[in-house]
């Protein structure tokens, strides 16, 4: 590793910066694990119920948590090449490559497209047979949203129940489901589907997953590039980039948090959902970058080029994001509590976070959970500077943050099922399942370069700064 | 004894920019210098305090006299309102809000860039912010001043606005807490009297140096008296610099609450156009904008006049051009979320007031000023050569500034004027009582600045010399690395020769 | 730059000056720190170093001790905190109760804002006068005033002051210790 030998000083020259085959057994394991659990997961969720919507929230749930992981490592890439940052340079190839895993997450978005097919309405209930009486009709509203049309439209479901989105009205339909367990379309929802149907759908799930496999595989492979050429127009190439490309990237992450999450509930809409969605990624990726190179120190790799100065960075990312997080997650709910619109509230009193006492239920635990899983308690506990540069404590909250993070995802998306709340082993078998097959690939990217940039020319800078 | 490294060559050159040498390469290898001109900290000291020991010049009284006239102005206005009555606004009924509280909004926005580059610029550890950062604070300050007023006034009867603060009385009444009204007293009197402190705070090393710099009694007793016996001391420091980051750690939250909290004045009512979940980071992102534009409105003329062109670099410009750029892209953002939302939605009234009445409606000409100060023109700043002129990014913050006063004129009266009543329909033309009113508070404003201009320390020169290469100890190898702030090598002077002028020194002392 | 490398002011009055003691003047951050070293190392106790900015390192240079101020802070933000959520409580919920919009009277999510801008106010205003009480500040009288030579020390020179009150201060040998840093100057300061 002559290479190196000019960061010498502050970098011990015998550092393995090299997975190499140690990583093997590992990367068997993880694709094992990953294959049984998906197959497991399907198996338990055709005992579940024969039309697999317990196993498609479920599977989602996993699903958008590595997604989030994986966006966050695209965007701390982006952030980190937009500032001209030096601290995070040792870092950058391990989230570069948390950002390459994009397509496996691309091949694993199946179950989903498949569900929107199925045309049964299982994940997103607008994916639904139009009723041929009112196709006609619908369409014509879609084009022209008519305020008037709202009010006159003669209810379109099969059983004339569903009137207006009330949330009284959504828990009779839940207590009274049609076929499947699905509540019918009703005229909003029919309105909406300009936008949400399947094919269109299927459009710009593309769109987002080629844009984003693209956008991570170029910034992992410049990087990569150069580590062979030592080209520092590499760095000034990708810095000039990102800042259309970060402006590019925001824009498909709301989107996608849009379609993949927040049409659940089809007739639920938040304009700051985008960012709460943005929030969680990047708890997720610091949190990760902390186990990752935690677990990597620990088998003797990287054991100088991420140093308590990188660890205490991160940690105060992560206390800035839970903050962020309880910020955008506060003013989400309170402006919907204040307001009180019935349309709006009714998201929230599906989880049961509500102040009013008729509405709590099994999710309210859950709620209150998050409330202070994610927010109240690691706020204080990552407040102090030692817990940021005592790697146990680190790890401690990061695993802390990563589970909570999880819950969140959980919490957004499994109300929708119908209501009620579930011990969530379904959902821990797909966890496995998707972590299993997630983890395989990102060892194979660690595996496949050095786990450091070596020529980065801030490289000396990220080796040797100090907090203040 | 280790020497800088200004022998060996480093890998760039600065290129001269007509007189300035441009130090705003964005070479991954290297750092740019922050303080140009070949300077050591006696020259920074002596290019920020000369500044106020000077002789007045007559151009600054010129503008002085400008701004008290248009603060007369104000102060007319604002006489003429209470003593007759907020009826002399085109305030009616259905848009019971206008120019009061969007001249509040507006002011109160332009107050965020201060804090934000004192506190999260320096927990972000951006060292270009040490130029800019006294003067922003000022600024915010000033801002804050502007935007208190107008709420006070607004009140109607405004000898008794201090019924808003929790004081027992005889009527044993109390405020109502669940209020947003309520939210914003408590919210905009902790961030003006947070940014005081802030701004106070790191003044003192400054103005120990005023005082130690001053020759006539007056100014002695006068610094000597704010700067509190202030004497470098590094125990001293240390807690001094212990506060100053506690203080940007609360002061972060804060920057983002104040303008979270005006923004829920609007955002949990239930109006078309005010209730939206995405209002208060998006309020924030504006604030960031309209203030780094005024602050580039400030910046760019106040370096030019005071001889700061060294110090405020164009490495400072490009920087704030490109954080108007950012905030200004969320904002557009925003925007696009808000009409994106609306359509999706399926509500007839958001429907309604995003893609009908906002666009098409009769006020759409404040839209459309709107959507090009704040997403048109920072388009331009996409372009290094464009931020590197001076007129193009004046331009835009020109633009940013009229774009900001009337987005939050788009979002407050035409939201108002047209609800879910059609009946209740009413439009809104500004007095000319009004438009004196919102001209004047820029008297206030000026009138502020240059009188601090003049008085206090435009920069803050303790923590522009922290940024000098100099004033770092080397490494026990004993040398300087490539990523540290380089020393201007261009100057007419050359760099600062340390150990040159130390060798002298000694002789001469015999030591 | 006087050639003087030891003042001693003449002195008229008839109080007879008592010293409070000794400065060196330094140029040069890398001088002065391994100044404070040497000085640290000494033993000394009631010393200073004076610098127109902080300068990183020179907390370890000198030895001192971290400040208490992060734990005051803390307090103060959260008697802010508590004291707001017990001013909502006591004002909307028990004391001047009356229903709005629907809202509970003890509505915490209202409540949260003005509980938030306190907590800021409090820990700042702690932040701000805990900093200035711990450096016993103000402090308009200070017999480092009287030095013409100590102006510069808010514009470009660092000092290192040793205080005749610590306990190893010794006329002769603390002016040794301090020549033997290389100072530009050493000057007696008198109270």
């Amino acid at each position: 590793m002559s290479e190196h030998t000019e960061h010498s000083h502050a970098t011990s020259a015998d550092e393995r910066i090299e997975l190499g085959q140690a990583a093997w057994p590992v990367y068997n394991i993880a694709k094992i694990a990953g294959i049984v659990g998906i197959l497991a997961a399907l198996l338990l969720g055709f005992f579940e119920d024969h039309t697999f919507r317990r196993f498609f929230f479920a599977y989602l749930v996993s699903y958008a948590f590595f997604l989030s992981i994986a966006l966050g490592g695209i965007a701390f890439v982006l952030m980190q090449h937009l500032t001209r940052a030096g601290w995070s340079v040792s870092t950058r190839r391990a989230a570069e490559a948390m950002g390459a895993t994009m397509p496996i997450l691309a091949a694993l978005a199946a179950p989903i497209v498949v569900s929107l097919f199925l045309n049964n309405g299982a994940l997103y209930r607008w994916a639904q047979p139009v009723p041929a009486h009112v196709e006609g009709e619908s369409q014509a509203n879609a084009t022209q949203p008519g305020a008037e049309r709202l009010v006159e439209q003669k209810p379109a479901g099969t059983d004339g129940e569903q009137v207006a989105n009330s949330p009284d009205r959504q828990e009779l339909k839940t207590e009274h489901p049609s076929a499947h367990g699905v509540p019918p379309l009703d005229e909003i929802i029919l309105k909406k589907r300009i936008w949400l149907n399947p094919v269109f759908f299927t459009i710009r799930l593309i769109i987002y997953f080629a844009f984003w496999c693209w956008l991570a595989m170029y910034y992992w492979r410049q990087s990569v590039l150069q580590d062979r050429n030592d080209d520092f127009r590499i760095t000034e190439r990708l810095q000039t980039l990102s800042g259309p490309l970060t402006l590019v990237f925001f824009f498909t992450l709301t989107f996608a948090a849009f379609d993949l999450i927040m049409s659940l509930d089809p007739h639920w809409y938040s304009t700051i959902f985008g960012i709460y969605f943005f929030t969680g990624c990047m708890l997720a990726v610091f949190a990760s970058l902390v186990l990752v190179f935690t677990l990597l120190q620990r088998l003797g790799y990287m054991t100088s080029s991420v140093n308590t100065e990188h660890y205490h960075d991160m940690g105060k990312w992560l206390f800035a994001w839970t903050f962020f997080w309880g910020y955008i997650a506060f003013s989400q709910f309170m402006l919907i509590w204040y307001s009180n619109i019935p349309e709006e509230t009714s998201w929230f009193v599906h989880r049961g976070a509500s102040t009013r006492l008729q509405d709590v239920n099994g999710w309210s635990w859950v709620s209150l959970a998050l409330l202070f899983g994610q927010f109240l308690i690691p706020f204080p506990g990552l407040l102090s500077r030692w817990v940021k540069r005592k790697k146990g404590s680190l790890v401690f909250w990061a695993c802390w943050i990563l589970v909570f993070h999880w819950i969140d995802v959980w919490w957004m998306i499994s109300p929708e099922l119908n209501g009620r709340f579930y011990i969530p082993i379904l959902e821990i078998v797909c966890f496995i399942g998707i972590a299993g097959l997630w983890f395989a690939t990102y060892l194979r990217f660690l595996n496949k370069a050095p786990l450091r940039p070596l020529h980065d020319p801030r490289l000396s800078e990220a080796l040797v700064f100090q907090n203040a | 004894m280790a020497t800088i490294r200004t022998d060996t060559p480093l890998p760039f050159t600065l290129p001269k920019l007509g007189e300035e040498y441009d130090n705003t390469s964005d070479d991954p290898r290297v750092r740019q210098p922050l303080v140009l001109g070949g300077k050591h900290f006696n020259e920074v000291t002596e290019n920020v305090a000369s500044i106020s020991e000077r002789k007045i010049h007559p151009a600054w009284v010129v503008c002085l006299l400008l701004s008290l006239g248009l603060l007369t102005v104000f102060g007319t206005m604002l006489g003429y309102l209470v003593l007759t009555g907020v009826g002399v606004w085109g305030n009616n009924n259905t848009v019971n809000w206008a120019f009061g509280i969007v001249n509040f909004v507006f002011w109160v926005g332009i107050g965020h860039a201060g804090t934000l580059i004192s506190a999260i610029l320096f927990l972000f550890r951006q060292k270009w912010r040490t130029g800019i950062n006294r003067f922003a604070e000022a600024m915010t300050i000033f801002a804050v001043m502007c935007a208190g007023v107008f709420p006070a006034v607004h009140v109607g009867r405004p000898w008794l606005a201090y019924w808003l603060f929790p004081l027992p009385n005889q009527m044993e009444t109390w405020p109502q807490f669940r209020s947003p009204l309520m939210w914003d007293v408590f919210a905009v009197s902790t961030y003006a009297t947070v940014s005081l402190l802030f701004w106070y705070i790191g003044m003192i090393p400054d103005l120990a140096t005023l005082r130690d710099r001053s020759t006539s009694r007056v100014r002695q007793i006068a610094y000597g008296l704010f700067s509190l016996g202030w004497t470098g001391s590094s125990r001293h420091w240390h807690r001094f610099e212990r506060a100053y980051l506690l203080l940007a750690g609360l002061a972060t939250p804060l920057v983002l609450s104040v303008h979270s909290v005006v923004s829920f004045d609007f955002a949990t009512s239930q109006i078309p156009g005010w209730h939206t979940t995405i209002f208060p980071p998006y309020f924030v992102a504006g604030a960031i904008y309209g203030g780094f534009a005024m602050v580039l409105c400030l910046a760019i003329p106040a370096r030019q006049y005071f001889g700061l062109k060294e110090i405020i670099t164009r490495r400072h410009i490009d920087n704030m051009a490109k954080v108007m750029l950012g905030t200004g892209l969320i904002v557009a953002y925003s925007y696009t979320m808000e009409f994106f939302i609306a359509g999706y939605s399926g509500n007839t009234f958001e429907q309604f007031h995003f893609l009908h009445n906002r666009p098409f409606g009769p006020m759409k000409i404040c839209f459309y000023l709107m959507m090009f100060g704040n997403v048109v023109a920072p388009q331009l700043l996409w372009f290094k050569k464009l931020r590197n002129h001076l007129g193009v990014v004046m331009f835009c913050a020109i633009a940013a500034n009229m774009g900001m006063w009337f987005e939050r004129f788009v979002i407050i009266v035409i939201s108002l004027h047209r609800d879910f009543l059609p009946s209740s329909w009413a439009m809104f033309y500004p007095t000319p009582v009004d438009i004196a009113t919102l001209c004047g508070s820029f008297g206030l404003f000026f009138t502020m600045f240059l009188l601090f201009c003049r008085f206090l320390p435009m920069v803050a020169m303790a923590e522009v010399k922290t940024v000098m290469p100099e004033s770092h100890a080397h490494s026990p190898h004993g040398e300087h690395h490539r990523w540290d702030y380089q020393p201007d090598q261009h100057s007419k002077t050359g760099p600062y020769k340390k150990g040159e002028r130390l060798r002298e020194v000694r002789d001469w002392t015999g030591i | 730059m006087t050639t003087q490398t030891l003042d001693t002011p003449v002195r008229t009055d008839d109080f007879p000056p008592e010293l409070a003691g000794y400065l060196a003047e330094f140029d040069d951050v890398n001088t002065v720190m391994s100044a404070a070293e040497v000085v640290r190392d000494a033993g000394y106790t009631r010393w200073d170093v004076h610098s127109p900015f902080p300068i990183h390192g020179m907390d370890e240079a000198m030895g001192i001790r971290p400040t208490i101020l992060p734990w005051l802070v803390l307090a103060g933000g959260l008697a802010g905190l508590g004291g707001a959520l017990l001013m909502e409580w006591w004002m909307n919920a028990y004391d001047y109760g009356y229903m709005v919009s629907g809202k509970p009277l003890f509505s915490l999510p209202a409540f949260i804002p003005i509980m938030f801008e306190a907590t800021v106010l409090i820990a700042s205003l702690t932040a701000v006068f805990g900093m200035l009480f711990l450096n016993k500040l103000p402090m308009l009288y200070n017999p480092l005033f009287k030095s013409d030579r100590f102006r510069r020390v808010t514009n470009d020179r660092f000092f290192v002051v040793i205080d005749a009150t610590d306990p190893k201060f010794d006329e002769v040998e603390t002016e040794n210790l301090l020549r033997s840093l290389n100072p530009l100057a050493i000057e007696q300061v008198e109270d």
